[in-house]
């Protein structure tokens, strides 16, 4: 731009320069003719008048010439009328007859027309250009006998010259000075504007926080006002956008939904924690397929589908690894201007809800039929009686009034389960804490199930007690305990098998195990046989005469004394493991 | 030119490369389903399982298909011909598993119909690492991870000791009861084909292992 500027105020001077440089020339030159030509034409006047006293004869006009001419130091000639030049300061006597009849001469005629005349023309003899000023001599003895003063303009070449040099000079000088001031000018503001360049360049590319030095009351100086005014609000709104984004992020991370946002090619762009906790993702996944991260084929077919419907849906589903998970998950497209950008979807973990569900439900179902049972059985018995039995058929009315009786005891035992467990759960049962020994609530328990134990031809040994220390414990609740504990394990123990119980200090702790050499529990039913009603094998357990909460109840009890109650199994035998704390 | 046909090969084989996944998904259900019908006595899920191995076998055409037309158009070399060349072989493998967990659906719908032998404990914790096997090679596939297909083909053998176990045991029941060999029998064979899957999930993992390290370890130890 510099270089612009500079041409720009150069061609304007040099286009002046010319201008005036021209016009001045031939004014100059104009002048110059002019003045030359007058001072010839009063010359003339003067030197008529001298040739008016001098000239007598016409063979006196060669020496008048001559002299005239030194006088006037120019070239003077007298011309007859008739043309013949009479006489010329520059020409010798003799040579006057080589001479040219001069009465066709411009100046000449002009002379004799007007009084006056005057004209430039080049000369060969003197080999420049010549000025001639004639007038008439207006002489007696030849009235049109004009008389020619002439002048080289070679001194007018010279001044002509010398005003071109000296107007030359001034000129370049000028042009000189104009382009070396106009550079430094240039320079200058340049310079102001790279400095706000070059910080705006800064600003560009992330350095917000820089500012332009304002000079002020300058053209830049406004410009870097500015450019500091939009930095600083550019570096405002960054600071929104980041701040925004920071808060969605916060929200992201802390939510407990899993997000997940995918392209329509299935490349995932963004996730949160919770999806990566969902799907056990340890390692980057942003840009990655779809297939990548699981091979659900559920969730490709929604994905397929919501892409292809462009409508919301919301379902369902069942993950297999790397735990047994439901997740209800919500799709939803993202349109922008009615163009697919992509799709997001919400994962919500809903295991746990449904787990409870099915638990309720199983529960339910489970007491009604528990109850109903024994219920059924009772009416017909007491119907068949009631329908004559009891008069006609005495024994077996003896028999029927019998098995009322044991499924009324059965009854019973459910409703006082149930209570017991409604107690426990509500925290309404009080509960003693003492220092118990627990070889002495096996032994008592031993006692009840001896003849069981015996039917079934399964062993109990509870030696492991005999140097246990003791328990702080409910003496009620913890019989119960070693009663449920011990009768499932009878139960689950096919003949020839054994029981053991045994117990080991553990810090503040005593560790009891309960050791069956049963049928063992199914790894998938380990998790929940201390649920409520939670049958194995449900057709088995309830001939025994089981009413399916058992365990429950131990769990309960063991956790309101401040303990835990676990257990492990294999295909030969299930050992329960309960803490208490010691006395 | 040549740009948009190698962006438009890479496309095909991205194609076929996430529809092996998928059919290997849809095989990890039909093991999860096959299994569970059988220990929740489930018989529609087991008529389910039946049907859905049809999904699986038409899954195995449209690859074969893809596999075949890249090959013969875009005569690709070296890496990408291995790819090819091995998907064609893992979706055999995925096929056969697809075939076995049927079978396998077949026995349970019969089992169901009787009572149960005994609580299923083997089978099912047999079933966990089998699928495991067969979720570990497909990873291993997804990540290019040879270390983890290598320990797959090294696990191998835990099944076939689970397999001859079970195996023994069904034998002693057999023995003392016969009234219990159908459904016995039916137990060995669900065992088997629990051992064949983990056989093909170990040649998934060994073409894993020549995909990535260019080293063909089948028939060998690793």
């Amino acid at each position: 731009m510099k270089l612009k500027v500079m041409a720009a105020q150069l061609l304007t001077l040099l286009f002046l320069g010319a201008a005036i440089y021209s016009y001045l020339d031939r004014a100059l030159e104009r002048y110059q003719t002019t003045e030359v030509t007058q001072h010839l034409v009063n010359n003339a006047g003067l030197a008529r008048m001298v040739a008016a006293r001098q000239l007598h004869e016409l063979s006196d006009a060669s020496s008048l010439a001559a002299t005239l001419g030194r006088e006037i130091k120019a070239r003077v000639t007298i011309i007859a009328g008739d043309g013949v030049v009479l006489g010329d300061s520059e020409v010798t006597h003799r040579d006057l007859a080589t001479l040219d009849n001069h009465a066709g001469r411009p100046e000449v005629r002009a002379a004799l027309l007007r009084g006056e005349g005057s004209s430039v023309r080049y000369s060969e003899t003197l080999r420049t250009d010549m000025l001639y000023v004639a007038v008439p001599l207006r002489l007696a003895v030849d009235p049109r006998a004009v008389l020619r003063l002439a002048l080289p303009l070679s001194g007018l070449e010279a001044a002509k010259r010398e005003f071109h040099l000296v107007l030359g000079g001034t000129l370049a000088l000028a042009a000189l000075l104009l382009v070396f001031l106009s550079y430094l000018l240039t320079r200058a503001s340049a310079r102001s504007l790279h400095a706000v360049a070059a910080i705006a360049s800064r600003i560009g590319n992330g350095e917000l926080g820089t500012r332009v030095p304002v000079e002020k009351g300058s053209e830049v100086g406004k410009l870097a006002r500015v450019l500091n005014e939009m930095a600083l609000r550019t570096e405002e709104q960054l600071g929104r956008i980041s701040a925004e984004k920071n808060r969605l992020d916060t929200i992201l991370r802390g939510m407990g939904e899993g997000i997940m946002v995918a392209d329509p090619q299935g490349v995932i762009t963004l996730v949160n924690p919770a999806f990566r906790g969902l799907f056990a993702i340890q390692d980057e996944v942003e840009g990655k397929q779809l297939i990548d991260i699981s091979r659900h084929p559920a969730l490709h077919h929604s994905f397929r589908d919501v892409i292809a419907t462009r409508q919301e849906r919301v379902e369902e589903l069942q993950l297999h690894s790397p735990k047994e998970k439901t997740v209800l998950t919500h799709w939803v497209p993202l349109l922008e201007n009615g163009v697919l950008q992509g799709v997001v979807a919400v994962f919500h973990d809903i295991s746990d809800i449904r787990q409870l569900e099915k638990m309720r439900r199983d529960f339910v179902a489970n007491v009604s039929h528990e109850l109903r049972t024994p219920v059924t059985v009772i009416k017909g018995y007491a119907e068949t009686l009631l329908g004559g039995a009891l008069e006609s058929k005495p024994e077996q009315a003896a028999r029927f009034v019998g098995i009322i009786f044991a499924h009324a005891d059965r009854l019973g035992s459910l409703i006082g389960d149930l209570l017991t467990l409604s107690q426990l759960e509500s925290g309404t049962l009080v509960m003693e804490s003492r220092s118990i020994s627990l070889h002495g609530i096996a032994e008592h328990v031993n006692s009840l199930l001896e003849q069981k134990a015996r039917d079934r031809r399964v062993s109990i040994d509870i030696d492991g007690l005999t140097d246990a220390p003791a328990v702080l414990a409910d003496p009620g609740r913890l019989e119960q305990v070693f009663l449920n504990l011990l009768d499932n394990a009878i139960k689950y123990t096919p003949a020839g098998g054994s029981v053991t119980v045994s117990a080991h200090a553990e810090e503040d702790r005593v560790r009891i195990v309960v050791q069956d050499t049963g049928t063992g529990i199914p790894p998938r039913d380990l998790p929940r046989i201390f649920e409520r009603f939670y049958r194995v094998d449900s057709a088995r357990s309830r001939d025994e005469g089981g009413t399916g909460l058992g365990l429950a109840i131990v769990k309960h009890i063991v956790q309101l004394l401040g303990g835990t109650v676990s257990a492990e199994s294999t295909g030969h035998g299930s050992s329960f493991f309960v803490t208490l704390k010691r006395a | 030119m040549k740009d948009h046909m190698s962006s438009q090969f890479d496309a095909e084989l991205n194609v076929i490369r996430a529809r092996l996944l998928e059919m290997g998904g849809k095989v990890e259900i039909m093991i999860a389903n096959s299994m569970r019908s059988l220990v929740e006595r489930d018989s529609a899920l087991a008529e389910q399982t039946i049907a859905f191995d049809r999904e699986i076998n038409a899954m195995e055409i449209e690859i074969d298909e893809k596999c075949l037309y890249l090959l013969a158009r875009r005569q690709p070399a070296a890496r990408d011909l291995r790819f090819v060349t091995l998907a064609l072989k893992i979706v055999t493998d995925l096929e056969r598993i697809g075939d076995q967990c049927a079978s396998i659906a077949k026995h349970a719908l019969e089992l169901n119909r009787e009572a149960q032998l005994k609580p299923y404990i083997d089978l099912p914790r047999m079933a966990d690492v089998v699928a495991g096997a067969v979720r570990e090679a497909l990873d291993a596939f997804v990540r290019g991870d040879a270390p983890t297909a290598a320990r797959v083909c090294r696990e191998d053998r835990f099944v076939d000791e689970l397999n001859e176990q079970l195996q023994r045991e069904l034998l002693t029941f057999m023995m003392e009861d016969p009234a219990t060999v159908e459904r016995a029998m039916r137990i060995n064979s669900i065992s088997k084909y629990l051992e064949r899957i983990a056989d093909h999930a170990t040649n998934i993992a060994e073409m894993v292992i020549f995909l990535v390290e260019g080293k063909d370890i089948r028939h060998s130890k690793v």
